[in-house]
């Protein structure tokens, strides 16, 4: 066979194998939805911006300033876990761990669970942490480190969904003679039919506040950038030329997040939503959860539970057994007929070679070696779940 | 008067990457060979476009800009497979004497396919798939004319040697 008569053959091949491949069913929900939760961009730029009036009409830029800046609780509290064992004495720990844990007990994707952990990790960025490390298997665990936001600010962060709605609030029935308000926290009084929500938005940054920005600093005011999709720029621009002075709900979760007024007509598509001043932390957090994104579906619902540290589960497990030497302990999460549960795993004695099994969904634990001891401890409340002798 | 940033507005990466979803299925499974991996590619190229869209400011370099992204993901997957080892069993009661031989069929062509390496696969790809010049192909991934002309001639002469080898078994 010489150069052309393979040429041809191979031309023949390849065409009657791939011109007509069908595409798989869900490849396009995939990829979109994988473009829509990842990680926004996050600028912070602390030049303050200046330009004259004229110039702002000229270039029919439209501010929207937020006329409150209040910001609740998206999480409620945590359901209560097993009955408290004897904590163990304090220890010191030089980082703070967090698990996120899916809202079912089936094993999420691959690629679901690489973009939860972009967003998360986007979030964390936008709340300031500029390090940190993290780590899959069946939940998403954090490493952070002690400086920066609690841990109540930090897990409300990262369990919240991130879906967000653009909704008018009719005068009429909000704050006058309609008796209804929007609180901050709360779910509204009743159903408002949404402008937008993430299906019309670009692109979410945060920036410094246009005013009052000449000192920037951690109370300084910032802004949350939206960039929308051009039909929603459409219907946000022929919604707010008719209703100037009028407020709007930013939703987040289900819960009204900021209430900020109309103060111009954003024909643009750039929306500025200014806040922070008294309110920063909080705004911080709304911010951060927009910068990040939303989550992937088989994440959405993700549970956050408070986890004891590493050194605290070790040393509960060293109470019931006093003399025994750690050999490897981690972070990882069980389902049992409580749920999923957060657990490190710790495993005692021996230093021969042993082989692992599974001990959840996407976990695997390596128990020790023959007399050697596995003991799982429950990381939200430092409980012993289980001690099973090594195999 | 202080006002918020406004920013250039971007080509809308996502639709770009949407509407050219089955060629880039397509061009993933010729290079990879495999359904699964070819998904995995086009998804993990449209993320890499999505995270690089900056870069493009003109969507009528949309195609050329996201195939080289694609075909990138394409060579970073197939060095990686080197480094694995796909064990599947045989079914029961399987005598591999009793296999018929492929010669003649798409299966060997396939396979000689599938024993270049990754840069030489991809040219072969472009070339005879997707009926692309030297020229064209030198511009979408980055190298000179000179080096397509050589890699697909050695593609050519593995290919054939490939093909012989296997009827000389059968």
């Amino acid at each position: 066979m010489n150069d052309r008569e393979l040429e041809l053959r191979l031309q023949a091949h390849l065409h009657r194998r791939f011109d007509d491949a069908p595409i798989p069913a869900g490849l396009e929900a995939a990829v979109l939805q994988g473009i829509q939760t990842q990680p926004r961009r996050i600028a912070f730029d602390l030049r303050p911006r200046r330009l004259a009036l004229g110039w702002s009409l000229v270039a029919a830029v439209a501010v929207v300033v937020a006329g409150s800046f209040l910001y609740g609780s998206f999480h409620g509290p945590i359901p209560p876990g097993a009955s408290a064992t004897p904590r163990p004495s304090a220890t010191v720990s030089t980082s703070r761990d967090f698990i996120v844990l899916p809202p079912t007990a089936s094993v999420p994707s691959k690629a679901s669970s690489s973009l939860a952990t972009d967003v998360l990790s986007a979030r964390l960025r936008a709340l300031g942490f500029g390090t940190f490390t993290s780590g899959g298997g069946f939940g998403i665990s954090f490493q952070l480190g002690n400086e920066g936001p609690s841990d109540a600010v930090v897990r409300r962060v990262l369990a919240a969904t991130g879906d967000v709605q653009f909704v008018p609030l009719p005068p009429d029935d909000y704050f006058g003679d309609g008796g209804l308000e929007a609180t901050v926290g709360q779910p509204l009084p009743k159903d408002e039919p949404a402008l937008f929500g993430w299906e019309g938005i670009a692109s979410v940054s945060i920036g410094a506040a246009a005013q009052g920005a000449e000192t920037p600093g951690p109370s300084a005011p910032q802004a949350i950038e939206v960039t929308l999709k051009p039909a929603a720029a459409r219907a946000f621009g022929d919604y707010t030329v008719a209703h100037i002075g009028e407020y709007f709900a930013v939703v987040v979760d289900g819960k009204v997040a900021v209430v900020p007024v109309i103060q111009a007509a954003i024909s643009g598509g750039e929306v500025s939503i200014v806040g922070g001043g008294d309110d920063a932390a909080a705004f911080g957090e709304l911010a951060a959860i927009l910068v990040g994104g939303l989550l992937p579906e088989e994440w959405r619902g993700a549970k956050v539970p408070q986890v004891v540290d590493q050194e605290a589960a070790v040393a509960t497990a060293l109470t019931f057994y006093p003399t025994a030497d750690v050999e490897s302990a981690g972070l990882t999460t069980r389902e049992d007929e409580h749920g999923t549960r957060a657990i490190w795993w710790i495993v005692l004695g021996g230093d021969l070679p042993h082989s692992c099994r599974a001990l959840a969904p996407g976990a695997t634990v390596c128990p020790a070696p023959e007399g050697g001891i596995v003991v799982v401890v429950e990381a939200e409340t430092g409980v012993v779940l289980d001690i099973e002798p090594a195999n | 008067m202080e006002v918020a940033v406004v920013s250039e507005r971007q080509p809308d990466v996502a639709a770009l990457v949407l509407n050219r979803l089955a060629d880039s299925y397509r061009l993933a499974r010729a290079i990879l060979l495999d359904d699964t991996e070819a998904e995995d590619a086009v998804q993990e190229a449209s993320l890499a476009a999505w995270r690089r869209r900056d870069a493009l400011r003109d969507p009528d370099r949309f195609e050329a800009w996201f195939e080289r992204i694609l075909v990138n993901q394409c060579r970073d997957q197939l060095r990686r497979r080197k480094r694995t080892v796909k064990v599947t069993a045989p079914p029961i009661g399987f005598d591999p004497a009793d296999a018929p031989p492929e010669t003649g069929t798409d299966a060997e062509l396939d396979r000689a396919l599938a024993a270049l390496d990754a840069d030489h696969r991809i040219v072969v790809v472009m070339r005879y798939w997707q009926d692309r010049t030297v020229e064209d192909i030198a511009g979408r991934v980055g190298i000179p004319a000179g080096t397509v002309k050589s890699r697909l001639h050695n593609a050519l002469r593995s290919l054939r040697t490939t093909l012989e080898a296997g009827r000389e078994r059968s």
